[in-house]
């Protein structure tokens, strides 16, 4: 079976296992007993349900530490039928009487299958025509929607899913961190290098052991679920809480498939990390934030509901998520409650809203922290990442997070003791930096401030005026470029080693000098006192667009003034939800839907500026522009189901305002189309070569487990967990560096399968040589000696491997029954060596270059020297 | 009261019931000719065994008859237990051998590159010849070590220890306690050589003591001492056990040593045969593909040692041979699907006043009639009469019965080897085609005493099977696919101690077969007859092969219209199809390939590879 198909199979089996947890399960559980809105309340309710469910059974099993198989089956399924059968008062012993009855009457022969056919017949026509009947309505009935729907799965497919059937390995470098994270789960060490929120990883972890999916294929293509179910959120949030019908489509696919986002927006999508996960539910708490105003409107009683409760719970549910599952998910969910609470100020201050609004937000906390706090109780210290975040929050330069994530590890193979060190993320990367192959960063830093500035600041210097022109057009092709290809700005940011994300603070001096430069062209045409304020707000409005704006949102063909709409949302939302609460008394609490959406693409815009504002930063503006374009998407169809809504409604049916609808969203479609605005689908290669990922998924698939080791560089670490070993390429060439055949290398498994890649990949670092293929002048360096990632990046990555190679030709030669070519091609070798278990090869030989005097590099010195 | 009608049903149906037992019988008695030897009728291939050249017929004219890599250079004494064992073994690997007591004056140039060395080390000097061996390993020749010279010549010469790929001798001799071969070099797999229970300690004769040498990189071991004790004491890894067998590659040549008298023993052959095949990426060679059982002295026609037997069994030796023995070996043969070689002896004590009878004889040649078992004559006898006398004594017992029945076998003390020659002028023995005697390292093991008997050596016996015997098993079957198991009731009928009693014995015949001989039931139990066709074929036959990508092409010479079998050892190939011929898997890398033409080709696939 080829690789393709057998992703394209796993990645089917994921969509069902993730649809039974999101849907199925709850759906079978509640879904007779709460009574939902229509089907998107349902979806969004259910995978709000059935992540909580899945997550907290995992860590009440964790901090039980009796996770196992059997105990997550058992605490899965019998709690499930326990609820079931409270909440549908199912009569079981009768059941179950009855089932004996039928069996019985099957065994003593009162009962033939024939019959029993002919008996249950009218109850399966029944459930057919009901199943036709219910496809019709929502299906055919509903075509255009059904359509768009249609197109929205496949076009979420395509950009995020099909990249995963060309390209297999692991895309961001944390990765292995999670791996490793969700693998410790396996033995119950939750928490294991300290207190973090572990939400992501249960959620993970639990589809490892209840779908029996190995974790590195979930690792690998939940990257396609997670946008996907993210957008699948967002259509349920838009489609019940909008007005029109078709209006939601515009926000779906506009996040899906448009190129009016930038790249660092979405590109983190690649790869399934924690804080994209979260996003997720930040929507479902929302909504049901807006549901419950809505609820406890209209049953206008002060006892709290059965509805209005079922909402408060979603919403605690959904918000503790946020935070167990990524901070930054809950900081968002937060700002978007603020815009709520702004919104509904008349209400919320009152009595029976203000006590179980305050009461659910402190249980929804208490539930979320609750893992932490205990873990954190019994003495686990805080995981270190989390200092990073809080280092931001505080406003101090943040330290990246990939030197905080070092962890040491030791793995005991059969007796064997392997100590590695290991930091999993490069001191230089921030965490879930994406990197194509070839060394680029796929994620756009926010802060090409210092390149702008410095091209801002050589253009004004050359020619004022003409400057501008050139500083805008400069400072526009940089964002442009880094949006749509982030080629040109990333080798910068790679060759120079600043690509780091946080932006520095424009010296007040040079700021000023600008200032005055741009209040120069605009007293030609003002007065001087208010040229020079105007000046002032040009300086601030450029920046504001060149440095913040266009971190999230592209240009257009090379236009980037449209970003300012976006600021623009924030009155018109607020304005017709004003206009909505005045004039449609009916509705208004869906104007302060509008109020609250403003509000947060106001604050949304705080935050992102907050450097420029001088205001402490929550959250490093790279990560904010992913939430941003979320809620870009969200606001988008909203201002325009407001627009249509407030002056359409008057007078029309609601047929034709769908209509109308309609219409816009096909036009919003046409336009994508027509102007060239729909991004390239997720198609870069991942930090391991396809062979590699081949190569394991055939071995774990053909050998015995625990009865072979893969000698490679890093990346199957994590992988192999539960299903054999793996042991450090460097640390295996190490072992018999200057000291050859007197030195010991064993393995102490059957079967030792190498890993080598030819042309070795540019993990995370290009160099001057990047794309050669390894050679002896490969083997002529010194085996680099860095500990971490640092010894497979650049250079480091081709001297290892072809060093591995000439070990490899030469212990062939020395055993040529004993080692063969498991799997070639032009990128990549694998090696397999079957050895006695009881009589170990030494695999420390003497291949010439590990005893070598490194004569070019001597020879370097002296050229050097000289 | 029963009915006439019950009574008439009833009469029917036991008339029926005794009709249908009786009626197989009667069939079998009188369609079978018990005195009819199906075996003798065998048609043997004519004796014309493949020829190595005369190498010192060459030596003499100094023109050298092989080609480069045509040969095997064997250094040391060819008269030698050694000398013996890869003669044997070259001869039966269809190889041709030269033969020199000294390295020096050998050349390459001269003598033409030799496929791979044997060295005799009480025949190198290593001081003069190492720098030799290096320039021949060089060349890619790869060298055997039969044995080691001492631990002083090792200790003293560090070159001499890097070319055998000595890391460092730890202790110039331990007391290991057992060893351990691994699986892939001989057949049958991994196997230790350690006593689990005291009443194995019988079987240990291995020699215990030896030099406590450790391997360095790029070395492979076959066997190893093995140190439990000093393993749980000071947690010493397996790696650091003395080695026994290893390999050390020198680049493109192997050098592997042998540490003890293994090679001095038949048993060697094997060892070359596996060594040879981790020379190479694949091994096919002719094997005999025969497995016998022999059963000596049995039946006994004389009722002998009466006393003792109504002593220890309660009854006499001929009721106990009948009534105990005789059931429980065809269980045994049921079980493990033997095929019985019976050497009758009217008489093993001449001393004893008992007469053989004639009662059972009818009796046995029914039952080794229908169960395939073929009966010979044992010349074997108490040591108080020499084998002519016994054969004047038998000569009117065989002249009463045994006029229709021809005896195509016969079981011969070693020590009778010489008489061979007036015992066959014998009338009851000229018929004898093949003889079976106990393994001498002087005799081969398989080779023809005339132009029409050939010799079959025993190569294990079912009562003690010593672990040294079971190496040699081993190392017979890997290179001959081939077993002479021995079994012999003298012991039986005269025990001289408890180990002797039927049930001790036929616990060690039961467990021996159980265990030793289980990885080699692919290959065909035969009567000693069926496997003296097989051996004339195998001695016979000249095979020539050569592999191109996954197919390998074999010609064969001096089948003569009979089934040849061969060998096929494979590094991670599995065959899939082969033409004009079939194959048997045998173990992991290990094929029977049996053929009925004299072209052939096989098709492999390698497993080690992904996919597959």
């Amino acid at each position: 079976m080829s690789m393709t198909v057998r992703t394209a199979l796993q990645m089917l089996y994921l969509i069902f296992a993730y649809l039974c947890v999101t849907a199925i399960f709850p759906h079978f559980v509640v879904g007779k007993t709460l009574k939902l809105k229509n089907k998107y309340e349902r979806f969004l309710v259910y995978t709000v349900l059935g992540n909580f469910y899945v997550m907290y059974v995992v860590f009440a099993l964790q901090l039980l530490k009796i996770s196992y198989p059997i105990t997550v089956y058992l605490f899965t399924v019998v709690p499930c039928l326990l609820i079931k059968i409270k909440l549908e008062k199912i009569p079981v012993t009768e059941m179950f009487g009855g089932f004996f009855h039928t069996i019985k009457m099957f065994v003593g022969g009162q009962l033939k299958l024939r019959a029993y056919r002919d008996l249950r017949k009218p109850v399966w026509k029944e459930r057919r025509r009901k199943l036709g009947k219910h496809i019709y309505n929502v299906y055919i009935k509903n075509l255009p929607d059904a359509i768009l729907l249609v197109l929205l799965v496949v076009a979420v497919f395509w950009i995020y899913g099909s990249g995963h059937l060309i390209y297999f390995g692991y895309k961001a470098s944390d990765m292995i961190v999670h791996n490793y994270w969700i693998n410790n789960l396996s033995e119950n060490k939750i928490f294991f290098t300290g207190v973090y929120p572990y939400g992501y990883h249960v959620a993970v972890y639990f589809l490892h052991v209840f779908f029996r999916i190995d974790t590195y294929v979930l690792l690998r293509l939940l990257a396609f679920i997670q946008p996907a179910w993210s957008i699948f959120m967002m259509l349920c949030f838009l489609r019940l809480l909008c007005k029109t019908k078709y209006m939601p489509y515009i926000g779906a696919f506009m996040y899906t498939i448009s190129s009016l986002f930038t790249v660092n927006t979405y590109s983190r999508y690649s790869a399934p990390l924690p804080q994209e996960y979260g996003i997720m539910f930040i929507l479902p708490a929302v909504y049901a934030g807006f549901a419950f105003f809505r609820e406890q409107r209209i049953e206008k009683r002060f006892a709290v509901s059965k509805r209005s409760f079922v909402y408060l719970v979603v919403f605690a549910m959904s918000f503790a998520m946020t935070i167990t599952v990524h901070f930054y998910g809950a900081m968002i969910a937060g700002l978007y409650c603020v815009g709520m609470a702004i919104a509904y100020i008349p209400w919320i201050f009152r009595k029976p809203y203000f006590g179980k609004v305050a009461i659910t937000c402190i249980i929804s906390v208490f539930v979320a922290v609750l893992p932490m706090g205990i873990a954190y109780a019994t003495g686990t210290p805080l995981q270190e990442s989390l200092a990073w975040g809080m280092s931001v929050i505080e406003g101090d330069e943040p330290k990246n997070e990939g030197e905080e994530s070092t962890e040491e590890s030791t793995e005991e193979v059969d007796g064997e003791e392997l100590t590695e060190e290991s930091e999993y993320e490069d001191p230089e990367l921030e965490e879930g930096a994406l990197i194509g192959r070839d060394g680029q960063l796929l994620i756009h830093s926010v802060s090409e401030d210092e390149n702008a500035d410095t091209d801002t600041d050589a253009s004004i210097d050359a020619d004022e005026e003409a400057s501008l022109d050139s500083d805008t057009a400069v400072s526009a092709s940089s964002s442009s470029s880094s949006s749509s290809s982030s080629s040109a700005s990333t080798s910068t940011s790679t060759s120079t080693g600043t690509s780091t994300s946080t932006s520095t603070s424009v010296d007040s001096r040079e700021a000023s000098r600008l200032e005055e430069a741009y209040g120069r062209v605009a007293t030609r045409y003002f007065n001087n006192r208010y040229g020079k304020i105007l000046g002032r707000i040009m300086y601030r409005a450029d920046r504001f667009r060149n440095h913040i704006l266009l971190s999230v949102m592209s240009d257009i063909n090379g236009n980037n003034t449209y970003v300012f709409v976006v600021v623009f949302y924030t009155p018109i939302l607020i304005a017709i939800g004003l206009a909505v609460m005045l004039i449609k008394k009916k509705d208004e609490m869906y104007g302060g839907v509008l109020i609250a959406t403003g509000i947060i693409m106001l604050l949304m815009n705080i935050v992102l500026a907050s450097k420029e504002l001088g205001i402490p930063s929550l959250m490093d503006p790279n990560r904010c522009s992913v939430y941003f374009a979320y809620i870009i998407a969200v606001a988008t169809p909203l201002v325009a189901d407001g627009i249509v809504y407030l002056f359409l409604d008057w007078d029309l049916k609601k047929r034709i305002i769908n209509a109308v609808s309609l219409v816009l969203t096909v036009a919003f479609l046409v336009s994508l189309f027509r102007y060239n605005l729909i991004r390239e689908r997720f198609n870069e290669p991942g930090m391991e070569l396809n062979e590699s990922i081949i190569c394991l998924t055939d071995i774990i698939h053909s050998n015995k487990n625990f009865t072979w080791t893969i000698v490679s560089a890093n990346d199957e670490n994590r992988m192999v967990y539960d299903k054999g070993f793996h042991y450090e390429l460097v640390n295996f060439i190490w072992g018999m560096e200057h000291i050859g055949a007197k030195g010991r290398v064993q393995i102490p498994t059957e079967t030792v399968f190498v890993f080598i890649e030819k042309i070795p990949v540019d993990y995370f670092r290009s160099y001057w040589g990047s794309g050669q293929t390894i050679s002896e002048e490969g083997c002529l360096h010194r085996l680099p000696n860095n500990k971490g990632l640092q010894c497979y990046q650049g250079e480091h990555r081709w001297i290892v491997m072809s060093r591995a190679y000439f070990w490899a030709q030469k212990f062939m030669e020395l055993y040529p029954n004993e080692m063969s070519v498991y799997y070639e091609t032009d990128n990549f070798i694998c090696y397999k060596i079957k050895q006695n278990p009881y009589r170990l090869f030494n695999f420390a030989i003497d291949y010439d270059y590990n005893l070598r005097e490194y004569a070019k590099e001597i020879e370097d010195w002296s050229e050097e020297e000289e | 009261m029963v009915s006439r009608r019950s009574f008439l049903a009833i009469t029917i149906i036991m008339v029926i019931i005794c009709v249908m037992f009786q009626y197989v019988q009667v069939v079998r008695s009188s369609e079978n000719d018990y005195f009819d030897n199906p075996y003798s009728d065998l048609k043997l291939p004519e004796r014309h065994e493949w020829q190595p050249i005369d190498y010192k017929e060459a030596e003499r004219t100094g023109i050298i008859p092989w080609e480069d890599g045509g040969y095997v250079l064997f250094i040391g004494d060819d008269t030698s237990p050694i000398g013996s064992v890869v003669s044997q073994w070259a001869s039966y690997s269809k190889r041709q051998m030269y033969a020199r007591k000294s390295l020096e004056g050998f050349t390459v140039a001269k003598f033409k590159s030799p496929e791979f060395i044997i060295l005799d080390s009480n025949y190198i000097n290593f001081d003069k010849d190492l720098s030799r061996l290096y320039d021949l390993t060089d060349k890619g020749i790869s060298i055997v070590f039969c044995n080691l010279p001492s631990v002083e010549v090792l200790e003293a010469n560090d070159s001499l220890m890097d070319f055998m790929g000595i890391n460092y001798i730890k202790e110039p001799s331990v007391t290991v306690e057992g060893m351990k071969l691994f699986g892939g070099f001989l057949l049958g797999g991994e196997t230790i050589y350690e006593p689990e229970k005291k009443e194995d300690e019988r079987r240990q004769d291995l020699d215990l003591e030896v030099p406590w040498i450790v391997t360095g990189g790029g070395t492979k071991t076959y066997m190893v001492g093995i140190m439990d004790d000093y393993y749980k004491k000071y947690a010493f890894k397996n790696e650091y056990f003395p080695a026994i067998i290893w390999r050390n590659s020198l680049g493109n040549a192997q050098v592997f040593c042998v540490c003890g008298d293994y090679m001095n023993t038949t048993g060697g052959i094997g060892i070359l045969s596996a060594m040879i095949y981790e020379l190479s990426d694949y091994s096919i060679y002719p094997v005999v593909n025969a497995q016998n059982t022999l059963l000596v002295d049995f039946p006994l026609m004389a009722d002998e040692n009466r006393e003792e037997f109504t002593k220890i069994y309660s009854r006499t030796a001929l009721s106990f041979q009948n009534d105990v023995i005789w059931p429980t070996l065809i269980s045994l043969d049921e079980k493990y699907k033997l095929k019985y070689t019976c050497f009758m002896s009217p008489k093993y004590n001449y001393q004893d006043p008992a007469e053989p009878g004639y009662d059972f004889y009818e009796f046995y040649l029914k039952n080794f009639n229908e169960r395939g078992s073929e009966l010979g004559i044992s010349l074997e006898h108490d040591d108080n009469v020499e084998l002519a006398d016994k054969l004047y004594y038998d000569t009117g017992y065989y002249d009463t019965i045994a006029k229709r029945y021809v005896c195509s076998s016969a079981f011969l003390n070693i020590n009778d080897i010489d008489k061979l020659e007036e015992a066959v002028q014998n009338p009851h023995v000229k018929h004898v085609k093949t003889i079976a005697c106990a393994e001498d390292i002087n005799t081969p093991i398989l080779s023809y005493i005339n132009d029409d008997i050939t010799l079959q050596c025993l190569t294990s016996s079912a009562k003690n099977l010593t672990y040294k015997r079971d190496l040699m098993l081993k190392s017979v079957e890997t290179a001959l696919a081939y077993d002479n198991a021995e079994m012999n009731f003298s012991d039986v009928y005269w025990p001289s101690g408890d180990g002797d009693h039927w049930e001790n014995i036929y616990n060690d015949m039961s467990s021996s077969l159980a265990t030793y001989w289980r990885p080699f039931r692919v290959f065909a139990r035969t009567s000693l007859t069926e496997s003296d066709q097989r051996v004339r074929v195998f001695l016979n036959l000249g095979c020539e092969y050569s592999r191109e990508q996954n197919c390998i092409s074999l010609k064969v010479s001096g089948r003569d219209g009979n089934t040849g079998y061969f060998m096929l050892r494979t590094h991670g190939e599995e065959i899939v199809s082969m033409s004009k011929g079939s194959f048997e898997k045998i173990e992991d890398d290990a094929f029977l390939i049996t053929l009925d033409d004299d072209e052939t080709e096989i098709y492999l696939k390698p497993t080690d590879t992904l996919g597959d």
